[in-house]
């Protein structure tokens, strides 16, 4: 009875939460017409916009994965001095605000500095161009990579691996074919939440990176300069395409 | 073979200080002792895990010491057996085969043969997740052994199951092993576990082998008064001794007086096993060999399947007899009588001084 009462609590409880957050989502469709959606939601700027927004924040995505992948490996499994350190540091792009992280970008990595010059040589130029998006993008979302993949390791009964590396598997054949199956759904966790929040980015790519204009600033634009009604109407395929792709990956990845 | 010399490992926490131990071909060999002696560390060093500060270990005569785990070609079973959740039953068997390069008809062949001397034909295609536990351990000794290797390493492995499970998979174990032939080392708490499966037993405390002995040796003369204390033996008395003639010895235990057959001196810890105290009635003649004989009073009579314990109080002292049912209906043992007890001088066996 008493459980009963606490589960009815926590129900309501819950659901102003859920009210909290759909109801500004919903109310992006309502007084939206399609009329509107279709002309600013796919014009031509808005639909190379959201193919950069996504393109950008899917390569940061698949950067974070190649490098977060070894780091949070060795993060959860060797112990040295300066760990907790490293795992702090990693987080730090959590906390700082959007636009100090994108000052810190453009300070250390712009064209006029070594490794900017020498980047941009290599024709990943940070300012004002594709690869300043990624950067940003995979700055601000490298905690969640590697804090989910760390999760995801440690969640791996180290006894696998021994009885692995007994059968005559070598550290690296241990690793692909018993941890990383393993620790998969981490990956797909950590894979989700950096593309998500790459694709939140606002702040720090108005700094770095206002051209080429990615869907994220666009919006932004458009609210200041046509305000509110045409900023609804671009954001709308955005919040379409992130809902139904959250679904999709979730499904999948507990067939996993 | 494997021969381990002179083995330290420092973790901090847990230390292994000069382990000499060496297991012959097809031997069975049982590491005992209490939970934090440093078995697993022990086991884990032998495989490869943990890196031993000093000494080497020699598998068949080659030294594995600096070889990482996947070269030196021993098996491991972990307490809690460790099966790959995303493979099948008949997968986790086929790992080692696989990474050795066999055909996939040879695999398959290796497989179903193990699988079948350990009773999980029916199971290959399950997911180990949905097997039991005792289930689970006979895939993680499938596993072990399909790969043909050069001893299986056991951690605790029947820890996990329950009582019943547990004695079955001790006989199993046993005959398992009498069949293949397999060198085994493996690690528990229980001395009854290690008493039905070890040709010799490794006792470990703190980190040290104090003892390699088989079961037979440990309980008639076990030597060392903490092993005896962890078999949880009866009949373990201290005294002070002093030597008489004929290399026997005088033992005062509290008020009570007895003769042993070892030479001592000083303060020492005795043994006496139940078995070895003998029962008569007041006033019958006891037998010339017993050198110590006494009256004492039954303090309380327990069942103890298949034998009855009988506790007495010598004075002072309390001693345990164990007797057959029908010995104990003969002899008319009940509470708060009086009976004579002997106990030879070769019977009382001095284990510390």
């Amino acid at each position: 009875m008493h459980g009963l009462r606490m589960a009815q609590g926590f129900a309501a409880l819950g659901f102003l939460l859920i009210l909290f957050i759909l109801l500004p989502l919903a109310s992006l469709t309502v007084g939206t017409s399609p009329r509107e959606v279709i002309k600013y939601g796919f014009d031509s700027e808005a639909l190379s916009a959201l193919y950069i927004g996504i393109s950008a924040s899917l390569l940061a995505t698949v950067i974070l994965m190649a490098l977060g992948i070894p780091l949070a490996y060795v993060l959860a499994k060797r112990e040295f001095r300066g760990r907790e350190l490293i795992k702090a540091l990693i987080d730090l792009p959590l906390i700082i605000p959007h636009g100090v992280a994108g000052i810190a970008l453009l300070v250390a990595y712009n064209s006029r500095t070594m490794i900017g010059s020498l980047l941009t040589n290599l024709g990943l130029k940070l300012e004002d161009s594709f690869w300043g998006i990624v950067a940003v993008m995979a700055f601000v979302s490298a905690p969640l990579m590697v804090d989910s993949l760390i999760d995801g390791f440690l969640g791996v009964d180290v006894n696998l691996e021994y009885v692995a590396r007994s059968l005559g598997a070598s550290e690296s054949t241990t690793f692909w074919k018993v941890t990383m199956p393993l620790a998969s759904r981490s990956l797909i966790t950590g894979s989700l939440l950096s593309w998500a929040r790459g694709m939140s980015e606002v702040g720090a790519l108005l700094i770095v990176a206002y051209y080429p204009k990615s869907i994220n600033v666009l919006i932004m634009e458009r609210f200041w300069t046509y305000g509110l009604k045409v900023a609804k109407a671009t954001a709308l395929p955005l919040l379409v395409i992130s809902l139904v792709s959250f679904v999709a990956i979730r499904r999948f990845s507990r067939r996993v | 073979m494997i021969e381990i010399r002179e083995l330290s490992v420092d973790l901090g926490e847990f230390k292994l200080r000069d382990i000499d131990l060496s297991i012959g071909d097809g031997e069975y060999l049982v590491v005992m002792g209490p939970s934090g002696a440093g078995k697993t560390v022990l086991l884990q060093t032998i495989l490869g895990i943990v890196r031993p500060i000093r000494g080497r270990i020699m598998v068949d005569n080659v030294d594995v010491t600096d070889l990482p785990p996947e070269r030196r070609g021993l098996s491991y079973v972990p307490q809690n057996y460790a099966l790959f959740p995303h493979m099948t039953v008949l997968e986790n068997i086929a790992f080692g085969l696989r990474l050795r390069g066999y055909n996939e008809g040879e695999i398959i062949k290796k497989v179903k043969t193990f699988a079948e001397i350990l009773g999980i034909e029916n199971l290959l295609h399950r997911n180990p997740t949905t097997l039991s536990g005792g289930e689970q351990q006979r895939v993680a000794l499938a596993r072990a052994l399909v790969v043909d290797p050069r001893a299986i390493l056991l951690d605790e492995p029947l820890s996990a199951l329950d009582k019943s499970k547990r004695i079955e998979l001790q006989s199993f174990l046993r005959r398992l092993h009498s069949e293949l032939g397999f060198t085994a080392i493996h690690v528990t708490h229980d001395y009854l576990e290690a008493s039905l499966l070890a040709d010799r037993i490794a006792v470990m405390f703190d980190g040290r082998i104090f003892r390699v002995a088989s079961f037979q040796e440990l309980i008639e003369d076990p030597g060392d008064e903490k092993i005896v204390e962890f078999m949880g033996m009866d009949n373990v008395l201290r005294g002070r001794a002093e030597k008489m003639k004929e290399g026997l010895s005088k033992v005062r235990v509290s008020d009570l007086e007895l003769v042993t057959a070892y030479e001592a001196e000083g303060d020492i810890v005795l043994v006496i096993r139940p078995e070895d105290i003998y029962i008569h009635p007041l006033g019958q003649l006891t037998p010339m060999s017993a050198r110590n004989v006494f009256r004492g009073v039954v303090e309380s009579v327990e069942f103890r399947s298949p034998v009855h314990v009988v506790t007495f109080r010598v004075g002072e002292v309390r001693l345990r007899s164990v007797i057959t049912r029908q010995a104990l209906e003969e002899l008319g043992i009940g509470p708060k009588k009086e009976f004579l007890l002997s106990v030879k001088a070769t019977a009382v066996k001095v284990i510390s001084q």
